[in-house]
């Protein structure tokens, strides 16, 4: 451990001998390690732990703000077991685990296979990597308005691009001919919008790959295939689980994207479970039904998100 | 080290089937990601009477250009709004930064005691949905008189992606070998010294990759934007465009219009960086 | 070494002096009031404020726009309302937020601003409906019904008259439309307020009712509601005259298949007349405009729409406040924006007032119409309620579930809630 002086001490120590020695000496590498992650802890605990408790707390209470009148009485886990009992929630979850993993790995086949592309070196490969990020950069509320645009089923361009090259004899709506035709096309939008990243962190990945370990292989007399499960994909691995962590994650959260082009629907064959939730805090004001759903939502995606964490340690 | 497969080799090889659908596959993923951006150029610069045409024309007969001239100065809050993105995006990505670099040094090189926890802790926080803190986070905001302020953003989504970025940062720290940082400890750095000499300039690419995605990150956000900002001194270029639907009206155009206006930058600076980060990570990542 | 790490820290301090103080400046100058209104694309509200300034010196006030769409702005006031935020004055309100927005508290009750003389020169149906437990909520300033639009050309080229009963409709679409070129009808089934507006009028017009008198038992599920619900149904997928995209298609892009010239029935609000005759219209000159069809042995209904300006009852000036509101909703004001915009008046005088009906001659039959305009249910649930419906009526549209089924269910739903 080696004692160094510092110029600043923001750090009130808890014991009084602990301040005079940094007082005199400056703070041990330790020390300073602490504080270094005090601001850090301070932002994300007013943020988000803060609220979040206010929310869990809101989750214990009857809120309905259009009827005042009731108060906010504690009712304990109500609004939780109402929740399971609703089969509108249900579906929703239910909707929300289809699409998120139809996107994720569809986004992981398709992007993986994108990075591969891209890995090779040929003239042009700088401005299709940089186009390929385009759709990524742009705001999902204004590729939804976009696509929305695009999927009409009077004035859009995909009826009349399909009509002409003969797949379908007469023009479809896309977004409301049936709950499955709906989900088809939202979770198509958000490929166009978040494959580029999954194959950009999976290029990052492939780049990291020494290039002696293909060489050696090739003399070893290993035909592409071969390279390719042998070396490419275990090398692989630890940055494919953290994008499928973040990828997931995000497909279980999304929100702008569908807000905007279906508002859930038809009927609700598109509501993710974050729609649901902020349908019931501000469409229904009932918050205290709203807050439960957020919280189940959260306690989901953490599990999630540790089981996750495990399998990335595994490895 | 680069993995390069020359131009020659292709050839030779080309005939192969898996080459042959290697260049289809290209041309209908480029083709995928590329025609709405070219739908919502072309749209952009159609005249009103062509916009609605059926069946859509592919071209515009005659570029009609008034329309950004409109976005940009009839209407006069959007350019407030791209510098408000500007400002929220900037300082967004300069105090992440600054907080997870100092943070992820503490987690993944000074090793501080439940670092490992911490991580777990802050990563899974940054799993919340938005909707789940929006409504007490708005009451907070609202209490200190910070709510339509530039501040409140930054400060919101600098909690936001603070996590992700250290995450990001820490695993890239641990895999920088320590002999480096050592060396110069016993040369008579402090630890702060060595961190900003040695780890930062060795993990520039990771920085500039994470400098870009909370850049677009922040740029982009929608749901806090909307709750938390009332008028155009305030708003971002997301909710900005969102208001240009008027009480019945959806002007097309214009939307069109401006979304080129705002994506072009954004595409010339993903352009510029991500020639660095991928050179970065290249040159930069194998040393041993 | 010394040097770089203390430029760097002294750049870091700028930066963050310039993030507070750029982010720390409020984002009003002057305040006095807070108006947030529609977005206005005649100028008419810039001008009426500098009016209002001019007479009211010590009064400064601050236009806030609101975004599109009445169910992201009832989200955004209620995030607002939620956190008893006073920061906005003056909002405007859809005619249905105050039944809901009133029992919460949250708007001021304008009876001493707004007396029953006053209320009388507007719209009665828009003041029943801003009335909440006797005390009036909003003063109206936008009026509002579901107008059935038609293309006299066609009518005429096709020899047929304007339908006066739901088949009547059918009829002429099944005889006259040619998809994709000229689709029937266009109504607006997606799932936002405007499908429950649209069934309403299907349900009214077969003399079914929502609620009862009591507003505590659902009667939308009872036989007149289930033969509108199916009607609706099969002029989707029976009879085929609406439009592909009929049920994923928002009430602007159903318009502009309308004033396209692709559509030969619209049934919409009221700017569609003057967008119908503008000059981005490829329909000018060859419209009408009509009430709804009805079913036979019903009467011609609409539904009503609108809107009012309210005072936030957490607002720190409400008296100012009120002053103001009452000045937005007034003659003076209703007529200017009346001359120099497409915003129908409330005021039921200035419907028959001559400059006004030089400027706008559609006005006279409009307010014939709007006689026969009935406010949507009165409770504080309406939202919730009607969301419900909306999500069982696309079962019904998309035939996952029958008619009566699916409005079963949603009666079972919202009967829990309005107990």
């Amino acid at each position: 451990m080696k004692i160094r002086r510092k110029d600043k001490v923001r750090k009130s120590a808890s014991i009084f001998e602990k301040v005079n020695r940094i007082r005199r000496e400056g703070l041990t590498r330790k020390q300073l390690g602490y504080v270094l992650v005090i601001p850090t802890l301070a932002v994300i605990a007013c943020i988000a732990i803060f609220p979040f408790i206010i929310t869990a707390n809101y989750s214990f209470h009857t809120i309905k703000l259009n009827v005042p009148q009731l108060g906010r009485p504690y009712v304990g886990f109500e609004n939780y077991i109402r929740l399971l009992g609703s089969s509108r929630f249900i579906d929703s979850f239910k909707i929300t685990l289809f699409f998120a993993s139809i996107v994720v790995v569809a986004q992981l086949l398709f992007g993986l296979a994108i990075a591969l592309v891209l890995n090779k070196e040929f003239k042009g490969r700088g401005a299709i990597r940089a186009t390929i990020l385009a759709p990524w950069a742009i705001a999902l509320i204004i590729v939804a308005q976009f696509w929305k645009w695009m999927y009409n089923g009077v004035f859009g361009i995909i009826n009349f691009f399909f009509l002409s090259l003969g797949i379908i004899d007469k023009p479809v709506d896309w977004l409301g001919e049936s709950a499955s035709l709906a989900i088809s096309s939202v979770i198509v939008t958000e490929l166009w919008r978040n494959t580029p990243f999954m194959a950009i962190v999976i290029l990052a990945g492939l780049q990291s790959i020494p290039g002696e370990l293909y060489e050696a292989a090739k003399i070893d007399g290993a035909g592409v295939f071969q390279k390719f499960r042998r070396i490419t994909i275990p090398l692989l691995k630890p940055a494919i689980l953290v994008a499928l962590l973040f990828r997931s994650i995000d497909a279980f959260r999304a929100f702008d994207l569908l807000y905007a082009l279906t508002r859930g629907g038809p009927g609700n064959s598109t509501e993710l479970a974050s729609l649901y939730a902020y349908k019931l805090l501000f469409g229904y004001l009932d918050f205290g039904r709203g807050s439960a759903a957020t919280i189940m939502m959260a306690i989901f995606t953490t599990a999630l998100c540790l089981a996750y964490l495990k399998l990335i340690r595994i490895e | 080290m680069h993995r390069t497969t020359s131009l020659k080799r292709i050839l030779s090889n080309k005939f192969t089937p898996l080459h042959i659908v290697t260049y289809v596959f290209t041309g209908i993923f480029v083709f995928f990601f590329i025609f709405p951006l070219y739908w919502q150029i072309v749209t952009a610069m159609k005249p009103p009477q062509e916009i609605y045409k059926i069946p859509p024309l592919w071209f515009p007969t005659t570029p009609y250009l008034e329309r950004f001239y409109n976005v940009l100065i009839k209407r006069e809050g959007f350019l407030l709004n791209i510098r408000n993105s500007f400002i929220v995006s900037s300082c967004t990505t300069f105090l992440c930064l600054s907080l997870s670099v100092l943070s992820s040094y503490a987690i993944a090189r000074i090793r501080i005691r439940g670092g490992e926890m911490m991580l777990i802790i802050i990563l899974v926080l940054s799993m919340l949905p938005g909707v789940a803190i929006i409504g007490p986070l708005y009451l907070i905001w609202k209490q200190i008189q910070l709510i339509n302020t530039m501040f409140c953003l930054v400060i919101t989504y600098v909690a936001f992606f603070l996590p992700f970025s250290i995450w990001f940062l820490a695993s890239f720290f641990k895999t920088i070998p320590p002999d480096l940082e050592e060396a110069a400890i016993l040369d008579g750095c402090t630890p702060l010294q060595a961190l900003v000499k040695i780890i930062i300039p060795l993990a520039a690419p990771a920085i500039f990759t994470i400098a870009m995605l909370v850049y677009i990150f922040s740029w982009n956000e929608f749901l806090f934007a909307l709750t938390f900002t009332r008028s155009d001194s305030a708003r971002t270029i997301p909710v900005g465009i969102y208001m240009f639907h008027g009480l019945h009206e959806i002007p097309w155009g214009d939307i069109a219009a401006a979304c080129t206006i705002v994506t072009i930058p954004i595409v010339v600076l993903v352009i510029i960086f991500q020639k660095y980060v991928i050179q970065g990570l290249t040159a930069g990542a194998l040393k041993g | 070494m010394k040097k770089m790490k203390s430029s760097i820290l002294l750049f870091a301090t700028t930066v963050l002096v310039l993030v507070l103080s750029a982010s720390f400046a409020p984002a009003q100058d002057k305040i006095t009031l807070r108006f947030s209104a529609h977005a206005d694309q005649w100028g008419n509200v810039a001008a009426m404020i500098k009016l209002y300034e001019s007479r009211n010196p010590n009064i400064d006030i601050v236009w806030v726009d609101e975004p599109e769409g009445a169910d992201v702005h009832h989200d955004r006031d209620v995030t607002m309302f939620a956190a008893k935020d006073g920061s906005l004055d003056v909002i405007v309100v859809d005619v249905i937020w105050p039944p809901e927005f009133a029992p919460a508290g949250w708007l001021m009750p304008l009876d001493e601003y707004f007396p029953p003389e006053e209320q009388k020169k507007h719209v009665p149906a828009m003041i029943d409906a801003q009335t909440v437990g006797g005390h009036i909520y909003g003063i109206p300033y936008l009026n509002d019904i579901g107008n059935f639009y038609y293309r006299s050309d066609i009518l005429e080229k096709g020899g047929m008259e304007v339908p006066d009963t739901w088949m009547d409709l059918v009829n002429t679409c099944q005889k006259l439309q040619n998809p994709p070129e000229l689709f029937g009808f266009i109504p607006c089934f997606w799932k936002e307020q405007q499908l429950s507006c649209n069934f309403v009028e299907y349900l009214w017009s077969n003399g079914g009712e929502y609620l009862d008198k009591t507003g505590k038992e659902v009667l939308f599920n009872k036989e007149k509601g289930v033969e509108a619900l199916q009607f609706m149904v099969d002029l989707v997928n029976k009879y085929k005259v609406t439009q592909t995209g009929v049920l994923s298609m928002s009430l602007e892009e159903g318009r502009t298949i309308f004033t396209e010239g692709h559509a030969i029935f619209h049934r919409n609000w009221n700017y569609v007349w003057n967008m119908a005759q503008g000059e981005e219209s490829k329909i000018a000159g060859k419209t009408g405009v009509d009430s709804i069809p009805r079913f036979p042995g019903g009467e011609h209904v609409t539904c009503l729409g609108g809107w009012s300006h309210s005072v936030n009852n957490f607002s720190e000036h409400k008296d100012e406040a009120a002053k103001f509101a009452v000045f937005m909703s007034s003659w003076e004001v209703q007529k200017y924006r009346a001359l120099n915009g497409l915003r129908t008046p409330t005021i039921l005088k200035l419907l028959s007032d001559p400059d006004v009906v030089a400027k706008h001659p559609v006005y006279p039959r409009l307010m014939e119409i709007a006689y026969g305009a009935r406010a949507r249910p009165k409770t504080p649930f309406y939202t919730q309620i009607s969301d419900v419906i909306q999500k069982e009526m696309h079962e019904a549209l998309l035939q996952r579930k029958s008619a009566k089924e699916a409005l079963d269910i949603a009666a079972e739903e919202i009967e829990f809630v309005i107990q």
